[in-house]
């Protein structure tokens, strides 16, 4: 393999921009690992506790952007109590003591303390971009450290994070000086803001081009932000609500057509529909419109609003559409490829809301498409069967009935035939989530169909072991597996306990696991932290192997056990 | 042909009766259980209405089912064998545990059954009202009431076994698979229905109101920024009056010399001590004067108005605004009713409070 000096083997690899793609180059032979790990600028670590940052700096002198994964993908749901872990604390202390020139940070389901993102903003001369998605543990105190100390601050995008709001004086710590910024995302928080310094700062932001605002930017705002800042391409709305007949509003429509370049529009968390209008001129061009968060559209607002949005690739909105409402949308966005639909009233009566009716409109009209967020009130086996013959080309398949039991009310079946069908159809899925009336049988075609599985939900579904263990033997490419509810106990768990080597990990919450078959399995795998997760009333039961598991969460590690685990976490 | 199953939205069950190929005392048995079955998921509070009929109920029923056990198979609750087994469950949850008749079996298998039975009893699946019961033991319950129908563990140390049980039943295990399967979604379902989510956390149920709402944590898996915001922008939404979004009962909050208002979700609590909790929490400096014991009410109301805040002299008093736009000291009636007149909350100064009482006493007995 040493027929090119190492210089021309690095150019080349620098066309290899895909982890997995990076990573297999690096096995291929020493010199080729050394010379990709010198190369590496951007590395994904799915769970953080799997490796040291020490290791990750001693191997990738050259990083540059860190993407990291702390708590477990159900902690998304409450199932995680609050100290598990996922401090990022670490990380940043260590990258700052070292030499690695840190320029983007972007983590998800992570602890974020006020110290390290002022230790963060510190450390590193060039830093460009802070992604937080589902974190949580900072205030609105690191912001402001964020935006005074970096001084080529590109991105500050907060995504669905739990933030504590001590002021809005933190969006003022933008210097003067700082003119680099292309995007910033603040819709998440809850507080009011220095319009005039977010105004300034839009004007001497050149290269912005997306900017998402919160729900306490009103509207005459947005229209002197669109006024300074016509290039912007994403655009998430504050508060939009004014009457239509105003002056401002006036002067928003023409700040709205003068901004050609949207292709992403969301926000509208308060919303008049009256001023909806305003919009249509730019929906010609809209690629992604998330109207999730305003629910103050409803009726035949979101619809009004689609029916102008002929180049949609991705939507994401409100059950509150109906199954109508998708029918339109199946009539109109022949480019969809990602439809998310999201409950509006998740714990209500279930009236309203969509069935499997808009489902199957979707497919038949948008055969583009790939990815699926669906919460719905019913879901039939002929309908999935229907769905997988209009689009074989699912990658992401999320169904979530809201009744999690429910069988097919046409016929009274679980629903195995229609998962069935799916994965038979859809030969390069990767994620499923799967609901309602669910028997062995299901995972049994998943087992034998899913060959490109990584992910899987399951809830309150199975009926033995075998269940769980057609999916462990039959899907290779399984990363991630998450269970909740299920009959599932050590027979499924203990039968190859080499697969969870070749996984990230496995939750496994209200199942049949005993604490003895946690044990077993911690013993013959030595390479797996298995942890246990107790509620405080169950501490004193913990001492019996015959127990069983509330929670178990396991995943693979080359760096032994966490020290950081709190008290109500045993790692075995 | 398997028997059909019910219609899933149906309470009550009566198709419970259909899946049984015994005996006529039987189906009365199923649906004495399945009404047990409704009442058992309801708030367990100290309503004694409810707690007498279930024991009349259980002790009528157990003598019938004395043989009818054996018969019987259950994929059920944790917890639900008999009652010996879990000597500190309550009546109440053995009553509950008897009236799950799942198979239609066989005179001829009966010999299979009994052995299976505690077997399969012990929780082959947790199923959702499973899974609603635990939870809510842990997380939605502070009172101690619905505890009786947990204990999730101790039993369930069988519940491996249980379903390769199930395959050596009978001649027809696909069917009998079939059966208890619907059985099972039927059971959960009741638990579902009847336990049917309520819009907001806290799931009990003091007057006796229908369905415990427990939520199932996890379920439905929608991050909780994401609920919580929908929350947050219907309340904007339906502003002032506290009209009910989504589930929600949202209403103003001010105190005399705080700086702001504060808004808090009615639906979250289910007594006044959690209201007051709450408000404590909020507010750090009042409590809820103890106005709660008129001799004159029915028991219903003292036990509701009964707060636990016994600082009779505390500074400050909470106070609501009522649909009538008048100034009414909270704690005097029946929290069901205070929800659905409460408009604004206050804390006001004790001293500020004198003469509401009366008002608020005669309007009681207007209403009753």
């Amino acid at each position: 393999m040493n027929y090119f000096p190492d210089e021309v083997l690095e150019y080349v690899f620098n066309f290899i921009t895909s982890h997995n793609d990076r990573n297999s180059v690096s096995l291929v032979c020493k010199s080729w690992y050394k010379i990709e790990r010198y190369s590496r600028q951007r590395v994904f670590i799915g769970n953080c506790y799997s490796i040291s940052p020490e290791r990750l700096i001693a191997r990738f002198p050259g990083l540059k952007s860190l993407t990291l994964k702390g708590k477990p993908h159900f902690a998304d749901f409450n199932l995680v109590p609050n100290d598990w872990g996922g401090f990022v604390c670490p990380w940043i202390q260590a990258l700052a003591k070292s030499r690695i020139g840190l320029e983007e940070l972007r983590l998800k389901r992570m602890v974020v303390s006020d110290d390290c993102l002022e230790l963060l903003s510190k450390s590193f001369l060039n830093f460009k971009s802070l992604v937080l998605v589902s974190c949580e543990g900072f205030t609105t105190d690191g912001l402001a450290a964020i935006a005074a100390n970096c001084r080529f601050l590109r991105e500050l995008d907060l995504q669905e994070n739990e933030v504590e709001e001590h002021s809005g004086h933190w969006l003022s710590c933008f210097p003067e000086s700082c003119t680099s910024l292309v995007s910033l995302n603040f819709a998440c928080l809850k507080g009011e803001i220095n319009l005039g310094a977010l105004e300034r700062l839009v004007a001497r932001s050149p290269n912005l081009k997306s900017l998402r605002l919160n729900r306490t930017v009103p509207l005459d705002t947005l229209q002197k932000l669109l006024m300074r800042a016509p290039q912007l391409v994403d655009l998430g709305t504050g508060s939009y609500v004014h009457d239509p007949s105003s002056e401002a509003f006036n002067k928003l429509e023409s700040a709205i057509q003068r901004c050609k370049s949207i292709r992403s529009l969301s926000g509208f968390l308060e919303v008049a529909p009256c001023c909806m209008s305003a919009i249509y001129p730019i929906c010609p061009n809209l690629t992604f419109l998330n109207l999730s968060y305003a629910p103050g559209l409803h009726g035949i607002e979101p619809t009004k609003l689609i029916q102008h949005c002929r180049k949609l690739q991705r939507l994401w909105i409100l059950d509150c559409i109906g199954d109508k409402g998708l029918g339109v949308v199946a009539s109109t966005c022949k480019e969809l490829q990602e439809l998310r639909v999201f409950p509006s009233d998740p714990f209500g009566a279930g009236n309203a809301a969509v069935t499997e009716e808009g489902l199957v409109l979707i497919s038949a009209g948008c055969p583009k498409l790939n990815s699926l967020l669906y919460f719905c009130q019913q879901m039939t086996n002929a309908a999935l069967i229907t769905v997988a013959k209009n689009c074989p080309n699912f990658i992401r398949f999320r169904l979530c009935i809201l009744d999690p039991i429910k069988p097919d009310p046409l016929t009274n079946q679980p629903l195995d035939e229609g998962f069935g069908a799916i994965v038979q159809s859809c030969k390069g899925l990767k994620r499923l989530s799967l609901s309602g009336l669910l028997t062995d049988q299901v995972f049994l075609y998943i087992g034998m169909y899913a060959e490109q599985l990584e992910m899987l939900s399951i809830a309150f579904a199975g009926d033995t072991d075998k269940g769980m263990l057609h999916v462990l033997n039959g899907c290779k490419k399984l990363r991630k597996l998450e269970i909740m509810d299920c009959p599932f106990g050590n027979i499924a768990l203990l039968e190859d306990v080499g697969k969870y080597e070749t996984m990230r990990s496995l939750w496994m919450s209200s199942c049949e696991v005993t604490l003895g078959g946690c044990k077993t399995l911690a013993e013959k795998m030595p390479s797996l932290s298995v942890e246990i997760i107790y509620e405080s009333e169950q501490m004193e039961f913990c001492l019996d192997d015959r127990q069983k598991v509330e929670k178990m969460y396991l995943y693979r590690t080359l760096v032994g056990h966490r020290k950081d685990a709190p008290e109500f976490v045993w790692i075995l | 042909m398997s028997p059909p199953l019910l219609d899933v939205e149906e309470e009550g069950g009566q198709s419970n009766v259909t899946l049984l190929a015994s005996s006529g005392s039987m189906d009365s048995v199923c649906q004495n259980s399945a009404e047990l079955k409704e009442r058992n998921y309801m708030g367990l509070s100290d309503c004694s209405s409810v707690d007498s009929s279930v024991v009349s109920a259980a002790s009528e029923e157990s003598k019938a089912s004395l043989n009818l056990k054996a018969t019987e198979l259950r994929l059920g609750l944790p917890g639900s064998q008999s009652p010996e087994r879990n000597p500190e469950l309550c009546l109440l949850s053995s009553a509950q545990l008897d009236e799950k008749p799942l198979f239609p079996l066989h005179p001829s298998s009966d010999g299979h059954c009994s052995i299976t039975q505690k077997t399969i009893v012990s929780g082959n699946k947790r199923g959702f009202s499973d899974a609603m019961d635990g939870f809510s033991e842990g997380k939605f319950l502070p009172n101690s009431k619905v505890d009786v129908m947990l204990s999730p563990r101790p039993s369930s140390n069988l519940g491996l076994t249980s379903g390769s049980v199930l395959e050596n039943l009978g001649a027809q295990p696909t069917k009998a698979k079939e059966i208890a399967n619907q059985k099972v979604v039927q059971d959960r379902l009741h638990a579902a229905n009847e336990t049917r989510p309520n819009p907001n956390a806290s799931a009990n149920n003091n007057s006796g109101a229908p369905a415990t709402k427990a939520q199932v944590v996890g379920w439905p898996p929608i991050r909780s920024f994401r609920k919580n915001s929908l929350a947050t922008t219907s309340k904007n939404t339906d502003e002032v009056d506290g009209k009910t979004g989504p589930g929600a009962l949202f209403v103003k909050v001010s105190m005399n010399g705080a700086p702001y208002l504060r808004k808090v979700d009615l639906k979250n609590y289910s007594k006044y001590q959690e209201l007051s909790s709450a408000l404590e929490k909020m507010f750090s400096c009042f409590t809820i004067g103890q106005y709660g014991s008129h001799g004159t009410l029915g028991r219903e109301l003292l036990s509701e108005s009964k707060l636990k805040d016994l600082l009779h002299g505390s500074e400050y008093v909470l106070t609501y605004e009522d649909k009538d736009g008048d100034w009414m000291l909270v704690g005097d009636v029946p929290w069901e009713m205070f929800i659905d007149t409460c408009k604004r909350l206050r804390i006001m100064k004790s001293s500020d409070a004198i003469g509401l009482a009366p008002r608020a006493m005669e309007k009681c007995r207007n209403r009753n």
